[in-house]
């Protein structure tokens, strides 16, 4: 039985039985499985098959919307195409924007939706629905993708949670990622990629009087929850197994064990060291890693802003993919980058692009998606697509099957309420699809 | 100069009329003789008005944004360079216009400046490959490649001297260039034009200009504020050529927040700046070594570019075309026809003296 096909759709119905971890799932499989060593261990093939297999995502947000122009739909030498060139890709009439000569080389492994087209023109009421898949309105919350993925995956190897989000800025645990599925499927912000501060234990607390103080409180929150819970109760609570996870894997956090040339590798910028982060985190069994990146948003200065910023993800992306095929773990990551809309054909008097949700581009590779695939197109001076076009439904029908999850048949069940996992109405891209 | 130049008023500056296309301008340029304008920008053609009856033809000319264009000091030659990187030597006369040669990849990113020597035998160029280079006007030839900047250059221009080159990068770093031996002199700083913001690189200088006595530098942009908003407090650094130290900052009115994109000398020794913001245009005039700018003149969308009349008396401005969108416009904005179209550009042109007969 393989550790993987236990996991497919068991989390979807939230019974108590399916509601098994891959840990778990290791530890009855010792003693079980052929391949294991003589002292009742995995052998490291077996191991590296299980990791190997084991889904996880990166999920790359550009928040503020980069600009499709700029990026991975150019085009050079028409009225609205702007000041910058376009490079070949290894894909036969294929182009990209000249500034990203590090991902061009990369065509032929990652792949691109090119004909994006959304409801919504504004951050506020774009941002949240393109996270959470923009499925109907049930009156319920829907989880954005990491928190839906740590519902139907569950937690990677790592003994850390599930879902991570590396940012800029504050960190934090953002329960209220998860919607309706609880504070446990909530989002570690990791504030500049750094873990929270105090991790190191006082060594006057001894791991055994630290026990002990931790199942106190288990015990009383345990109390209070049977009489009243709600959900900042319970993110509460969650905060602290997740401030003991942390502590457990503080080595993942530590900037001495990160070799100066991956820092140079992935660009040193603060993207850079991001990513960076999130492949030790990824490489680590972390199931879901969300990086943002914020600002932009170029409504003024949009070509001098874009040339300073699209490199530093071509970079980092681009280098992320190396590593990971490098590592094996290529075919089972899936990676995600986009941002809430496009950006105009039109440039403003500032010199800027405004919001554009009509044509827009991002980015697959990895874990279930064919490479090398260009699906849709524009028309030539990029105002809109041309023939089919996506909405961000179809986006996650493709990605939860990517995933083996099979979001047609697969259900949350919200208080006996059975909500399906993407938008009813939407089907995944099968040009996509391994 | 004449009587009518040096007895220039800012305060008598009069719009003479708005010349109008359906594509964004960034450069313009008069004839020697005043009596045509060249222009270009975002749809890569050169366009040649006639500015006794504003007709225009126009010449395919380039691709990408053309970025900016030289008159040499004779006239009998114009220069255009494009964000591609090529660079056009043209004739001035003629009832078609074709390059007289080119030079095909100037920079291999971005080119953003070029600019002419005193004396009109070389050019020079900068751009995103963070390179200055030098050619001969005569037939492009490349004679000097200048290494040191370590971030995109956006201006560049000559010294009086015609023995020194000067370029201004995205971080305010002005390098002092001995053109002879292509060496870096010195460093001048003007890093209060640019501003971290997060992980971005804002402002930088935009343009440059020596005084008439080639004593003093003048560097223009903004202070930034907010990252992708171009906005700020538009902000010329003024440098003692001599010791090369910032001597004072001039910014203007803090009603607009935007950069200063263009400067320029008027003969009668006013500094004239183009400023661009949500709030539209400025041309502000200073008499340095005066207290504060003595004129302004707003305009309804921004400025890109400035140019004097050889002989001073008009000053034409390449300006954003829509009011509308100067502001932005997000989504699907579509005409009566239904159709996408771009926003328009428009040449401002000013009346700065009386206009001679001739």
């Amino acid at each position: 039985m393989k550790a993987g096909r236990l996991m497919k759709h068991a989390y979807a119905c939230g019974s108590a039985e399916h509601n098994v971890s891959r840990r778990e799932v290791m530890q009855m499989l010792v003693g079980s499985v052929a391949g294991i060593g003589g002292r009742g261990l995995l052998s490291p093939a077996i191991a590296q098959q299980i990791k190997s297999q084991q889904k996880r995502v990166l999920f790359v947000w550009l928040d503020g919307a980069i600009s499709q122009f700029e990026s991975w739909d150019p085009k050079p030498g028409t009225q609205f195409g702007g000041p910058f060139q376009a490079i070949q890709t290894p894909l036969p009439g294929v182009h990209v924007s000249e500034l990203m000569p590090n991902m061009a080389t990369h065509l032929d492994r990652f792949s691109l939706i090119r004909s994006m087209h959304t409801r919504f023109e504004d951050h506020s009421r774009a941002v949240q629905p393109i996270q959470r898949g923009d499925p109907k309105n049930r009156g319920v919350t829907y989880p954005l993708l990491g928190s839906a993925l740590s519902k139907l995956i569950g937690p990677g190897e790592s003994d850390l949670p599930p879902y991570v989000h590396i940012k800029p800025g504050s960190g934090g645990f953002h329960y209220k990622d998860a919607g309706f599925l609880g504070a446990q499927h909530g989002a570690l912000a990791l504030g500049d990629g750094k873990p929270p501060a105090n991790m190191t234990p006082l060594v006057s607390i001894s791991s055994q009087f630290d026990k002990q103080r931790h199942q106190l409180r288990e015990a009383f929150n345990q109390r209070f929850s049977r009489r009243r819970t709600t959900l900042l109760s319970n993110a509460y609570d969650h905060s602290y197994v997740i401030a003991r996870q942390l502590m457990r894997n503080a080595h993942l956090f530590d900037p001495a064990r990160l070799e100066e040339k991956d820092i140079q590798r992935y660009g040193n910028s603060e993207f850079g060291r991001h990513m960076l982060q999130a492949r030790r985190l990824l490489e680590a069994g972390v199931m879901f890693v969300k990086v943002t990146m914020y600002h932009w948003d170029t409504h003024g200065d949009n070509f001098n802003c874009h040339l300073d910023g699209i490199p530093k993800v071509d970079k980092a992306l681009a280098t992320m993919i190396d590593d990971l095929i490098d590592r094996g773990l290529y075919d089972s990551t899936l990676v995600v980058v986009l941002s809430e809309f496009g950006r105009t054909p039109k440039v403003n008097g500032r010199v800027g692009r405004d919001h554009w949700p009509e044509c827009w581009s991002l980015g697959v590779g990895g874990c279930g998606i064919q490479p090398g695939v260009i699906v849709g197109q524009t028309n030539p001076k990029g105002t809109f697509n041309v023939g089919k076009e996506y909405d961000i439904g179809d986006l996650y029908h493709t990605l939860f099957r990517a995933l083996d999850i099979d979001p047609v048949t697969t259900q949350y069940h919200n208080n006996g309420q059975p909500l399906p996992i993407a938008h009813d109405d939407c089907e995944a891209i099968e040009e996509l699809l391994v | 100069m004449t009587d009518a130049l040096s007895s220039f008023d800012p305060t008598h500056v009069q719009q003479n009329r708005v010349l109008t296309h359906d594509h964004q301008f960034v450069c313009c340029r008069f004839s020697h003789d005043g009596k045509q304008l060249f222009s270009a920008g975002f749809d890569g053609r050169l366009h040649r008005w006639n500015l006794d009856n504003d007709q225009r033809d126009a010449f395919d000319a380039h691709q990408g944004w053309v970025e900016s264009m030289q008159l040499s000091p004779g006239g009998d030659r114009l220069f255009t360079a494009d964000s591609w990187g090529q660079v056009h030597g043209w004739p001035t006369a003629g009832e078609t216009l074709q390059p007289l040669w080119t030079i095909p990849q100037a920079h291999a990113v971005w080119l953003r400046g070029l600019t002419i020597s005193p004396d009109g035998s070389q050019l020079a160029t900068c751009g995103a490959d963070k390179m200055v280079r030098i050619f001969s006007s005569q037939d492009g030839k490349l004679l000097k490649e200048l290494a040191g900047h370590e971030h995109c250059v956006q201006s560049v221009t000559f010294h009086q001297s015609g023995h020194d080159l000067v370029s201004g990068d995205q971080h305010g770093i002005v390098k002092h260039w001995d053109i002879a031996t292509g060496q870096c002199k010195r460093n001048l700083d003007a890093s209060k034009l640019f501003k971290k913001y997060h992980q971005y690189d804002q402002g930088g200088v935009f343009s440059m200009t020596f005084d008439a006595e080639g004593q003093t530098l003048y560097c223009a942009g903004f202070e930034g504020r907010t990252a992708n908003q171009a906005d700020g407090t538009p902000t010329v650094v003024v440098l003692d050529w001599e010791n090369g130290q910032p001597q004072h900052l001039i910014t203007p009115s803090p009603t607009y927040k935007g950069p200063i994109l263009d400067l320029l000398f008027h003969p009668a020794g006013y500094l004239i700046g183009a400023g661009s913001s949500e709030a539209g245009g400025v041309l502000w005039f200073w008499k340095p070594g005066q207290q504060g700018e003595a004129h302004l003149v707003k305009n309804e969308t921004s400025f890109r570019q400035i140019t004097l009349r050889p002989d001073g008396r008009q000053l034409a401005a390449t300006a954003f075309g829509d009011t509308v969108g100067q502001r932005g416009g997000n989504g699907r904005r579509l005409n009566e026809n239904g159709e996408y179209l771009g926003f328009a550009g428009n040449i401002v042109i000013y009346t700065t003296a009386e206009l001679s007969e001739s």
